[in-house]
């Protein structure tokens, strides 16, 4: 875990360790409070106490106002988790929340009951219940895989053995859309999580790359190797209709919509090397966002539209950086290792990315002030996460 | 190089008669029928075919050759670049020339790159290299049609490793030849 030094400002929280019955002897992946205290650190907003019991002086050192603690009762495969809040002080109990489910859920459970505590001491939706995609490395080739936003409940969504990379959400969650090399050159493919199948799209297009989804319409950005040049095209996923809308003799990649769908970031090479630019949604009006360094690129739009992460590349080295969305006010998040692919949580508290700082490629979420970066991946090689889109309905 | 094949076959066959000479140790006395007894002893099944093959079969072999030839020309580039170094323009106006006299052949070019930098922008930059290499062979006579590119970026590294060495055998524009009929 990383000590630096957060400058957003976190509420310290206890978590006491959850009274816990599995007298059918059932097994658990890991202990309730374990995983909401990796909820609480991974959220951005809190900074958990970790506790085996009610410790009035620890909890006013810590400055926590509030803990958590609760009940697991697993009996005959079912799970019944209650989660309550409470004053520090005074004990008395600030709202609590029950939940029954399969074995398999109790992650599930915790996840919604850190949400549902995020809501009521901040006012938001949080990320807890989200999800991750990435590529992972299986039987030596890239695969799309699909897991709980903390890298548990991992699944496999591509299965064809060839190159399956660049993920990408539909606005709904319920389909990725990949580049894969299955036929010797990049083309774009969509998969619906529920079913098996791979749709190639854009067929008319010899190789496409690389796509972002409009997170109004759905409608997708992409890079399109054209006679002259790597462009930037949009297309529509449904009819399968697709035009261009930046070409040049340069290669212009990686185009990510802002959150409203209006705009897009992209990058371009026009100057020499790659740097990061703003169009507008028919790809006029180009604007050069990024100043500073040799080599910009993979820019994400935050999800209040204020700011943007990207990765620059110092001495071969790749590093995520954050800048306002005229690129002043640049800050750097990593240091260690080659660090690549920022993704931002939906609520725009925490950036995953992923990085090669332990020898292996894994991915990684930190604070958006670049503190607190925990890895979520731990075996075999991962790369290029993506966060699902924020869950419909508001709070779980 | 006609010429060669059948030299190599016939060495070859001596090569094997020698070898299975050896083991026979004193009882043989003269030595000199080398030529016949055992070249009939192996007759049943002769691998290695006549040197006066078939014409065509002989075709087929010279045109497999020089494909493979291209193909394992690779071309290397600088970092981040995609410019031609000199021994990239040599090897290319060798498989420049093999193409001008094999006219069908068809060549397509896969630009590829080392893991340094972005994987997006890997692609678009294997893709300047594929065109940097198509854009000498067309200069030096090629007809356009018959060369086609792809990049697969940083996807398909020839060597593994994160080594200054494996970078650079991994930043290369490499060929696929097939013969139009």
């Amino acid at each position: 875990m990383d000590i630096s030094v957060s400058t957003d400002k976190t509420l310290p929280i206890g978590v006491i360790n959850f009274d816990v019955d599995k007298s059918d002897g059932s097994k658990l992946e890991e202990l309730p409070e374990k995983t909401l205290a990796r909820d609480f650190l991974l959220s951005g907003r809190f900074t958990p106490v970790e506790l085996e019991q009610y410790d009035l002086f620890t909890l006013s050192k810590e400055l926590a106002k509030h803990y958590v603690t609760g009940t697991l009762l697993i009996k005959d495969g079912q799970a019944t988790l209650e989660c309550k809040l409470y004053a520090t002080t005074s004990r008395e109990l600030v709202t609590g929340f029950a939940y029954t489910s399969s074995l398999e859920q109790i992650r599930t459970s915790l996840h919604k009951c850190t949400d549902n505590l995020v809501y009521q001491l901040w006012g938001v939706q949080g990320f807890a219940s989200t999800q991750l995609a990435w590529v992972s490395r299986i039987d030596g080739k890239k695969q799309v895989v699909v897991a709980d936003y903390d890298g548990f409940r991992k699944r496999q969504i591509t299965k064809h053995s060839s190159v399956n990379f660049l993920p990408a959400w539909s606005t709904d969650n319920s389909k990725i859309y990949f580049t894969s090399l299955r036929n010797g050159r990049t083309q774009i493919f969509e998969r619906t999580l529920s079913g098996n199948m791979d749709k190639h799209l854009f067929p008319q297009i010899d190789q496409a790359f690389g796509p972002s989804v409009n997170p109004k319409d759905g409608t997708l950005l992409f890079s399109v190797i054209g006679q002259n040049g790597t462009d930037i095209w949009q297309g529509n996923p449904q009819t399968g209709n697709a035009a261009r809308l930046i070409y040049t003799a340069s290669i212009e990649v990686s185009p990510s919509w802002s959150p409203q769908g209006t705009a897009f970031l992209f990058s371009s090479d026009k100057g020499g090397q790659p740097q990061i630019y703003m169009a507008l949604k028919d790809g006029s009006d180009v604007q050069r966002v990024s100043f500073f360094g040799r080599y910009n690129e993979s820019a994400v739009w935050s999800p209040d539209g204020e700011r943007i992460a990207y990765c620059s590349m110092d001495s071969g080295n790749l590093n995520i950086y954050t800048s306002a969305i005229d690129g002043s006010d640049v800050r750097k998040l990593t240091s260690e290792g080659n660090n690549e692919r920022p993704t931002w949580s939906p609520d725009g508290m925490a950036i995953a990315f992923s990085s090669n700082r332990s020898g292996t490629s894994q991915i990684y979420i930190m604070r958006r002030d670049g503190s607190g970066a925990t890895r979520i991946t731990n075996t075999g090689e991962n790369s290029s996460p993506v966060w699902s889109n924020p869950i419909k309905g508001g709070i779980p | 190089m006609k010429t060669t094949v059948p030299f190599i076959a016939i060495g070859f066959s001596l090569a094997l008669f020698a070898c299975a000479k050896k083991p026979q140790p004193v009882e043989v006395e003269p030595p000199p029928p080398v030529e016949e007894e055992p070249v009939a002893r192996y007759e049943p099944p002769p691998p290695p075919p006549p040197p006066q093959e078939d014409p065509l079969e002989a075709e087929r072999r010279r045109l497999e050759e020089l494909m493979n030839r291209i193909m394992s020309d690779d071309i290397y580039f600088e970092f981040d670049q995609s410019t031609l170094t000199s021994q990239a323009r040599d090897i290319l106006t060798e498989v420049g020339g093999i193409l001008k006299r094999e006219q069908r052949f068809t060549v397509l070019t896969e630009g590829h790159t080392d893991e340094r930098g972005t994987e997006n922008y890997n692609i678009g930059l294997g893709m300047r290299r594929a065109e940097s290499v198509v854009k000498f062979l067309v200069n030096f006579g090629v007809a356009s049609n018959r060369l086609t590119k792809v990049s697969h970026g940083e996807e398909q590294p020839k060597a593994s490793g994160s080594s200054e060495d494996a970078w650079a055998q991994n930043r290369r524009a490499a060929f696929r030849v097939q013969i139009k009929n």
